[in-house]
């Protein structure tokens, strides 16, 4: 694919260590949760993952108001990468969620409005890729994309509020003054762990895009 | 392939290490904490490997277009 630029090489060092430090940390360091115990240690990966979901998802939006104002097929690729990273993030979300959730509630899965609701965000963006490879129009496909990437993005805040709005098993938003200081700065160092492994691994699909743009060109051309 | 190979020891050695650690703590759950770390780890390395292999496989198919357009 090419080599590696400086800048990819610097964020996969720095999202392999901090992944490292951080899981360290969460499984060994900080204490046990006095109400949960060590099950809770599954929230050190479990929020970082959603909300990496979340930012993913809100660069899609972001990135398809610009493709729908300006037409460059640039903020299509970095939506369309986006958009894969932030389906990989939700199905490890939805998996660690029930793992947790066996032990603590008693069942795997239960269609509670937090757990729907994020099934739901999951459908919406397997449905955005799938689309993605009906088309085989380049600029159809990236105006049908960039409109189901604002209407998908309308589920995120739903899904964030859902906790409040409905009555639910989930657990409603933490904020640092409801949670310990060695579950927050714990919890902080995962979200940056996860924040670099994004990073790299958006660095990485945009270069991907790029080439399968190429290919397809030239696969026109040569058609 | 060979980093992957290695990367793949890694991840199997890193397993090992985590099921006697957490075992060694008595942790109760410990399946849960266990299964969760591994699927993390496991899914975040598997989408970095596809994202390499899709790389390197796209990057042949526009070699061979350059080569047979030299051919021409």
């Amino acid at each position: 694919m090419g080599p590696r630029s400086a800048v990819e090489k610097t964020l996969g060092i720095l999202a392999v260590t901090t992944m490292v430090v951080g899981s360290w940390v969460g499984l060994v360091v900080v204490p046990a949760d006095a109400a949960q115990g060590n099950v809770q240690r599954l929230m050190y990966v479990h929020v970082p993952a959603a909300w990496l979901a979340f930012l993913a998802f809100f660069i899609v939006f972001v990135m398809s108001v610009l493709y729908l104002i300006q037409r460059d097929p640039r903020w299509d690729r970095v939506g369309a990468s986006s958009a894969e990273i932030g389906v990989v993030f939700t199905v490890v979300t939805l998996l660690l969620g029930m793992l947790w959730g066996k032990p603590t509630w008693g069942v795997y899965w239960t269609w509670d409005p937090r757990l729907t609701t994020t099934a739901i965000l999951l459908a919406i963006y397997v449905g955005y890729l799938a689309l993605r490879s009906f088309a085989d129009d380049e600029e159809k496909r990236a105006r049908w994309s960039a409109i189901v990437g604002v209407i998908g993005f309308v589920n995120v805040p739903i899904v964030y509020m859902s906790v409040t709005w409905w009555r639910t098993l989930h657990q409603p938003p933490s904020s640092p003054r409801s949670v310990a200081p060695d579950i927050l700065w714990t919890l902080m160092l995962n979200l940056a762990a996860f924040t670099l492994v994004y990073a790299y691994l958006m660095v990485r699909r945009i270069r991907l895009a790029k080439l399968e743009g190429e290919l397809e060109k030239r696969m026109a051309y040569n058609a | 392939m060979r980093k992957w190979s290695v990367i793949s020891v890694i991840y199997i050695v890193a397993l090992i290490l985590l099921w006697v650690y957490t075992g060694r703590a008595e942790m109760e759950n410990r399946g849960f904490v266990f299964a969760g770390y591994a699927l993390t780890w496991g899914a975040l390395l598997w989408y970095a490997f596809r994202l390499e292999s899709r790389g390197r496989a796209t990057a042949r198919a526009v070699e061979s277009f350059e080569v047979a357009g030299a051919g021409d």
